[in-house]
């Protein structure tokens, strides 16, 4: 009998590698042997193959069945195995030819009755079969969407195992499919939940919270918003989201294989075109953050804010593990995850929204409501470490607004659209300066490029080095003030950015602390 | 429905007949069938070629309690090949020091139409 071989793809974050499924049915007791370094969830596979085969009216061969999957030394994990040992194991039996299936890979989770389940991860594993210049690629068809955003593969979409056989074998489509249509109760929706009715318009005065969180958005800069409770930061925060452009093709391809692996790309819109949103909540646990988990190593809230917005509300609630994995994506724009057993790396180049109550009382001293001396204040803004806090860009206060500010109506230039409108400009302004060049906005370009290629005139220098030799900014601060310099000439729409740029650059980074208070009114 | 046990006797007793025509028609020679001894039965024993073939017959008339080659364990078929020893001992004047090897033939008995045989080849 013929020796059935199939191609499968293995993930690894959001990298794959593909794996050849063999199977042998030779002469003896009926047995199962699985080589290979299955996961329980790859060795339950035989169970779900036996019973589709069987309830898809295949014979399931009943003889010592062998199958191995290669390279033996990579663990693999997950049921999408359980079509391409299928149909190995079909070929062995001699039910399908070796030939239909050359150059194909197969993914997909049988049903006990022979239905094709939805798996995870079928983006990357799809972008790994194209790059492995392998031709076909055969999906559950609710994964059908994201598949075919792969160029360079052709996609065969199949609802059962019947269904999927005899395409391959060149018969009819089986018109008395056995598998019951049911109500499929899919994965959780999406992750990044902003709700796109959310105006900017909403929130009242903060005519300079507005102006940070328009900079940015123009600029790819982390902010942490500061103030006592009911100012309106977890306002600004939620709002964010909708003043980012759409993404890129190639950017929301990157997005969505991060969303693909993580099982949380919607059947009907499996491209991600919005920059994601998220934002979790303090009590959640680090590997659900910063990525982890079981034996597949799952990417976290950081890796789904990959191109998009993280907020940490109440972020010095957050446990000190959550602060010190944000160094590395902040500064890198990935996250490894190590341990014995692998590692994974999963890209999270966010955007930081940091926002904070000055006391853990949650009251505010301005106003008596809070009581705690200055040692309890301070030490509940530390909790913010040192490192991430000197990669925000962006500091300011929220003061709770006046009654009169609450009474007074924003003009439309304040609105969502109208902003989205200005930050779109200088997002242009960007992508026309770095054309050709890999990074997408100012606080993308590392510092090297930035001193090349970006340098400030004599005079602009002059207020950096200033403010660094007067001990207000860190070297490392002097190049993110470089960056916002050019976002804000960006938005005012200057060639290049002169000394009032640089001036309103470190204000912002200081919280107006440093420099001299430019504040524009872009209130009507 | 549940069988009677003359019903399963007879059913066996049909997927034997049914098996030792197969076995024949393949050119090999039964030599004996239902052999007991105190530790069990063989139900045919056959010459192919110069081995020695203990048959272990299972006759089903549905796969609803699994396949029949399925029924055989691996230590049932290592008594079977006791047994086809044991047999052969107690027939040394017609077989010598035959090689024994243990086959098992699955009887699928259908409702209507020729009974399928599946003929597992040397399980030990």
């Amino acid at each position: 009998m013929p020796t059935g071989m199939t191609l499968c793809v293995a993930l690894d974050g959001v990298t794959g590698r593909v794996v050849t499924v063999e199977a042998d049915v030779s002469n003896g007791l009926p047995g199962w042997s699985l080589s290979g370094m299955p996961d329980p969830s790859v060795t339950t596979a035989r169970d779900r193959c036996r019973a589709a085969l069987v309830n898809s009216r295949f014979r399931w061969p009943d003889r010592r069945l062998t199958v191995a999957l290669y390279p033996p030394d990579l663990p693999k994990v997950g049921s999408h195995y359980d079509l391409a040992i299928g149909l190995a194991l079909l070929v062995a039996d001699g039910r399908l030819t070796c030939e239909s299936l050359r150059r194909t890979v197969v993914l997909g989770e049988l049903g006990l009755d022979g239905r094709l389940r939805p798996v995870a991860g079928v983006l990357p594993a799809a972008i790994t079969a194209a790059s492995a210049g392998l031709t076909r690629l055969i999906v559950p068809e609710s994964n059908a969407g994201e598949a075919r955003l792969v160029p360079g593969i052709d996609v065969l979409a199949v609802r059962s195992l019947r269904e999927c056989v005899a395409l391959l074998a060149g018969d009819e489509p089986p018109v008395d499919d056995l598998v019951v249509p049911v109500t499929e109760f899919d994965s959780a929706g999406p992750a990044w939940g902003f709700v796109d009715d959310r105006d900017l318009l909403d929130v009242r005065g903060q005519v300079q919270a507005r102006w940070c969180v328009e900079v940015a958005a123009a600029g790819g800069h982390h902010v942490f918003l500061e103030g006592p409770p009911g100012a309106g930061k977890t306002m600004l925060a939620e709002r964010f989201a909708p003043l980012l452009p759409d993404l890129s093709l190639e950017e929301a391809i990157e997005v969505s294989t991060i969303h693909s692996v993580a099982g949380l790309l919607p059947r009907d819109c499996p491209l991600v075109r919005r920059p994601p949103f998220l934002a979790p909540h303090h009590n959640d646990t680090v590997p659900s953050v910063i990525g982890g988990g079981g034996k597949t190593i799952r990417p976290g809230a950081i890796s789904l804010a990959h191109r998009g917005v993280l907020f940490l509300d109440e972020a010095p609630e957050f446990r000190p593990t959550v602060h010190d994995a944000l160094r590395q994506p902040l500064e890198g724009g990935f996250i490894s995850i190590r341990r014995a057993e692998g590692a994974a790396t999963f890209p999270a180049r966010f955007q930081l929204i940091l926002a904070a109550n000055p006391c853990a009382c949650g009251g505010d001293a301005a106003n008596a409501t809070c009581g705690c001396d200055a040692t309890k204040r301070r030490r509940y803004g530390q909790r913010i470490s040192g490192p991430v806090r000197d990669r925000i860009d962006i500091k300011h206060t929220v003061l709770p607004v006046s009654t009169a500010e609450m009474l007074q109506p924003i003009g439309q230039t304040g609105s969502t659209t109208a902003v989205r409108e200005r930050v779109c400009e200088a997002r242009d302004r960007q992508a026309h300066r770095f054309l050709d060049l890999p990074w997408i906005t100012n606080a993308d370009v590392p510092v090297v490029e930035l001193r090349q290629r970006c340098p400030l005139d004599a005079e602009a220098a002059r207020v950096v080095e200033v403010a660094v030799a007067s001990g207000w900014l860190t070297q490392r601060g002097a190049d993110r003030v470089v960056r916002m310099a050019w976002t804000l000439a960006d938005l005012a729409g200057a060639q290049r950015p002169g000394k009032p740029h640089t001036l309103e650059a470190l204000h912002l980074r200081t919280d107006g602390t440093h420099g001299e208070s430019l504040r524009r009114a872009q209130v009507a | 429905m549940t069988a009677t046990y003359a019903q399963r006797k007879a059913l066996g007793a049909f997927g034997e007949r049914v098996a030792a025509r197969f076995l024949t028609e393949l050119g090999m020679t039964v030599l004996d069938r239902n052999w007991r001894c105190d530790e069990g039965e063989i139900d045919i024993v056959a010459r192919d070629g110069s081995d020695l073939v203990v048959c272990e017959v299972k006759t089903r008339t549905s796969g609803r309690f699994g396949t029949p080659v399925e029924a055989v364990t691996a230590e049932k078929a290592h008594r079977l090949h006791r047994l086809g020893r044991r047999w052969a001992a107690a027939h040394r004047d017609r077989v010598g020091y035959a090689r024994v090897r243990v086959d098992v033939l699955a009887v699928t008995a259908g409702a209507r139409g020729a009974a399928e045989v599946d003929h597992v080849i040397a399980v030990v």
